[in-house]
């Protein structure tokens, strides 16, 4: 049990220290004369647009990712076919190959399309979707669906009402939590968004690193701070999610 | 017992209901690689520099060791999550999968942060030590290894914790009522009995670091690594032919990793 | 309502036939207990009837009325499922209003309703509870109250009581079947233990393999079981080797001369063994036929469950009064008073012998070909 006390403490310190570390640089004040007033300040009206552009990427990002993913993690749970089990599997790819090499390949294959941010859309795509599949894969999985199904139509339920009121509402809860995960992906994703860096187009980790090669720690640690900001309060919700709703539901 | 429509038509509801995805599969990840190879095949046999050759050796034994060093570090954390409940469970979770949501950059600028020239480790430890430690050490191979470290014991210690807790207890209690000392049975059973994940665990630790961008680009000064090599290839001198070469060179390790980490697991 | 099952036959993709030609009849208003050994078919005749599987031949009316081609949803039943199948993200009495979703009634009307059956089945406290949060037996409840809500005509159960401990199932198992005869409602019982068959049963219907091997009431199957698997299956069986007269209509044994209890029909192959239940031997005195060394005696209260072999080392399983004395290695002297015994035809490669349970087999499988 100590050995419980022991492991939490040292890993908190050296999660938690770091980023401490870096929102404490941030209340100095930027050290640049021409600018009064904080960090914060700087950051917000210098890469207010870029902080714009990402929740906008960010939302666009998740709906078209859950458009696509969701029916799809339906179809390979519960209406398979001959090659469900290979695309599933190679949907999922983007995530063990390198994130240079993926960036690489698809600003190589698009290369006139190098300042539309559709562009910058669809390569982030490729990571959050196979989170969508799996996360709508392993829910799907894990719920007697089919039985419950069964159980709606003997109870005189007909296609319509099964749907919407046994599936459908079971589906919610990974939904949502596949939305958040989606959200922070995107938030944070910076390999692409950097290649693809300009002024117009300019995702906030890309800004990020602008501060990261300024001279000014504060305005470096106001933007991290922002950041974090930015990811923490969708990761909190998505812990407190990660609980499944229903205990068990039937059976022993 | 499933819905008895005709299985048929279950199938083709189902390749409707992914036509979506299956279009995006080709627009976004097969017709880029296959540009990608294009690229890199382009006049004639491939070949690479020594500058590119010594960054493959780099990374690779660079992410070799960050993967060791994440097995060690992350197992104990790891082992606790799974089996042990207590107060404050919640809060080692959150701490744990924090650094997740930041991108190789972030934590390229905590390592500067932390154990730059002068970052808050040296600074620190200059007041209460008087001697300085670690500083400067965020541009040597010790500072990478620590940065991709901070960077990889998230992502490790969850998929090793979802491992454990499928370990079944019963063994071990089974094992202690053979007479075994706690040593004997983590050495003899439960290391043996998890070698698959373990394995799968370093491979995945492996191949993230050994693609991973951010960290490179913020702390690889003196060392050269791939993720810089295909940069610099691709924005400064515009080769994107090498860019490209290399980039297919990672996927290539990359998948014959896991391709390898499979088999082992089913050898085994 | 009757159900009326004709030429069912179901094969899945794996191969093998589930439903291999079934014609039945369920009579209205009673309870017919499906029963079998698991792989025999009877939970996917139950899901054919509900119409939660199309068969690929044959037809299933209920009364006049064709519904082989209709989907459940439209057959006016009621399914209790092993696992319950209780929706988890409502709680019980949302589970059981969603029965009466199609109803016509004001959504006050359907409340009244809903507590109505909360009533009737003594779980009205856990309306507000979710199915996760139910211990095995009040999901069991639920699950019949959720399934008869709607009133249908017919109640399908599908081994109800499995998925809860020995201890709950016993008890369950009266408190349900007084509920379900009280009922009077023609109800289909698919179980794989026996007890629970011949207990809730009205009807009996017996599966092997997919196919029907007999149908009778309790009694009949008991004491007329169609051949020796369904002999061994309703409790132990000593099948004891005897000759058939030429009249067909006496059969002769070292135990004595008995009639036929029903005409028998000799195969090719096939020899005749007497059904000899361990309730059928009395304790004798001088007009013993039977000498019997106590090889094992398990006291039950009510009996002695006693296991020995015979003068000619026959293996035999008896019953004997609780009041009496039984000690093992003793010679007990038995004899069977009655006229007449119902008589197996037993293919040559079968074993006989008295294994009822595969329990007893062990020590007896030395006697299995009826040596000495």
């Amino acid at each position: 049990m100590a050995w419980g006390y022991l492991t939490t403490g040292i890993v908190t310190l050296i999660s938690l220290l770091p980023p401490l570390v870096a929102v404490s640089h941030s209340f100095r004040a930027p050290e640049s004369e021409q600018w009064s007033g904080s960090s914060y300040e700087y950051v917000m009206t210098t890469y207010g647009s870029s902080l714009s552009f990402s929740l906008k990427l960010a939302l666009f990002v998740v709906i078209v990712s859950l458009v696509i993913a969701v029916p799809a993690a339906i179809a390979f749970t519960r209406f398979p076919f001959r090659f469900s089990g290979v695309i599933e599997e190679l949907i999922m790819t983007p995530l063990s190959l390198p994130g240079i090499s993926i960036a690489i390949a698809v600003i190589v294959g698009y290369n006139s399309m190098r300042g539309n941010w559709l562009l910058l859309a669809m390569a982030q795509m490729l990571y959050t979707i196979p989170y969508v599949v799996r996360i709508l894969g392993n829910s799907l999985r894990l719920l007697p669906i089919d039985e419950l199904e069964e159980a709606a139509r003997t109870l005189g339920a007909g296609r319509y009402v099964r749907y919407r009121r046994v599936i459908a509402p079971l589906m919610i809860h990974p939904t949502v939590l596949a939305a958040l995960i989606v959200f922070a992906i995107s938030w944070g994703e910076f390999n692409v968004s950097f290649l693809l860096a300009t002024p117009t187009q300019l995702t906030f980790p890309a800004a990020l690193f602008a501060t990261y090669t300024s001279n000014s720690l504060s305005v470096a640690g106001a933007a991290t701070a922002i950041f974090i900001l930015g990811a923490v309060p969708f990761f909190i919700a998505f812990q407190l999610l990660e609980r499944r709703p229903f205990e068990g539901g039937q059976g022993v | 017992m499933s819905v008895d429509s005709t299985p048929s038509s279950r199938q083709r509801l189902g390749i409707l209901l992914t036509l979506p995805l299956m279009g995006f599969l080709a627009f976004a990840l097969i017709y880029p690689i296959y540009r990608l190879g294009g690229l890199a095949l382009t006049g004639g046999p491939v070949r690479l520099d020594r500058v590119a050759w010594l960054g493959l050796r780099n990374s690779i034994v660079l992410s070799l060791g960050v993967a060791v060093c994440s097995i060690v570090v992350c197992f104990i954390p790891a082992w606790v999550l799974a089996r042990w409940n207590f107060r404050g469970k919640l809060l080692l979770r959150t701490a744990l999968t924090l650094p997740l949501t930041f991108s190789g950059v972030v934590v390229g600028f905590l390592a500067i942060l932390m154990i730059g020239r002068v970052g808050f480790i040296p600074v620190l430890s200059e007041k209460l030590l008087g001697i300085s430690l670690l500083g400067g050490a965020a541009y040597t191979p010790l500072g990478l290894v620590m940065a991709y470290l901070y960077f990889e014991i998230p992502r490790a210690t969850l998929a090793l914790e979802s491992a454990f807790s499928e370990f079944d207890s019963d063994l071990e209690a089974a094992a202690a009522t053979l007479g075994a000392a706690a040593g004997r049975r983590m050495f003899r059973l439960i290391i043996p009995m998890l070698f698959p994940a373990l394995v799968a665990t370093f491979f995945l630790t492996f191949s993230v670091s050994l693609g991973s961008y951010g960290v490179a680009l913020m702390l690889s000064r003196r060392l050269t690594l791939v993720p810089m090599e295909i940069y610099t290839s691709f924005t400064g001198f515009l080769d994107d032919q090498r860019a490209a070469i290399l980039s297919l060179a990672l996927i290539a390790i990359s998948l014959s990793v896991s391709l390898a980490s499979r088999l082992i697991r089913r050898l085994t | 309502m009757d159900i009326t099952l004709k030429g069912i036959r179901k094969r899945f993709s794996k191969g093998r036939e589930a439903i291999a030609g079934v014609d039945l009849r369920f009579p209205s208003g009673k309870i017919t207990a499906i029963v079998g050994p698991s792989g025999s078919g009877k939970s996917t005749l139950l899901n054919l009837i509900a119409g939660l599987l199309r068969p690929d031949a044959g037809t299933i009316f209920f009364d006049t009325r064709d519904v082989t081609m209709i989907p459940p949803e439209k057959r006016d039943i009621g399914f209790v499922f092993q696992s319950y199948a209780l929706f988890p993200h409502l709680n019980v009495e949302e589970n059981i209003l969603f029965a009466l979703h199609d109803r016509p009634m004001g959504r006050a009307a359907k409340t009244e309703s809903v507590s109505a059956v909360l009533k009737v089945f003594e779980i009205a406290h856990l309306a507000k509870r979710r199915p996760g949060e139910l211990s095995g037996g009040e999901r069991q409840r639920v699950a019949l109250a959720r399934a008869l809500a709607r009133e249908p005509q017919i109640l399908l159960l599908d081994e109800p009581l499995s998925a809860l401990d020995a201890q709950l199932r016993e008890h369950l198992r009266r408190e349900l079947g007084v509920f379900l005869h009280s009922l009077d409602r023609t109800s289909l019982y698919v179980t794989h233990d026996r007890d629970e068959a011949m207990l809730l049963g009205d009807e009996l219907v017996v599966m092997r393999e997919g196919l029907v091997i007999q149908s009778g009431t309790p009694a009949h199957v008991y004491r007329h079981p169609v051949d020796s698997f369904v002999a061994k299956f309703f409790g132990d069986a000593n099948l004891v080797p005897c000759e058939l007269d030429e009249s067909g209509q006496r059969v002769s044994s070292r135990f004595g001369t008995f009639s036929v209890a029903q005409p028998l029909v000799l195969q090719p192959g096939q020899s005749p063994c007497m059904l000899l239940r361990p309730e059928m031997f009395v304790p004798a005195g001088t007009d013993s036929v039977v000498r019997l060394k106590v090889r094992s005696a398990n006291f039950l209260g009510s009996k002695w469950r006693v296991e020995g072999l015979d003068v000619a080392g026959w293996p035999l399983v008896v019953d004997l009064p609780g009041d009496t004395a039984v000690a093992e290695g003793e010679i007990v002297d038995l004899r069977i008073p009655r006229s007449s015994i119902h008589v197996l035809a037993v293919d040559a490669s079968q074993p006989t012998g008295s294994a009822g349970e595969d329990r007893s087999d062990t020590h007896l499988a030395g006697h299995i070909y009826g040596k000495h």
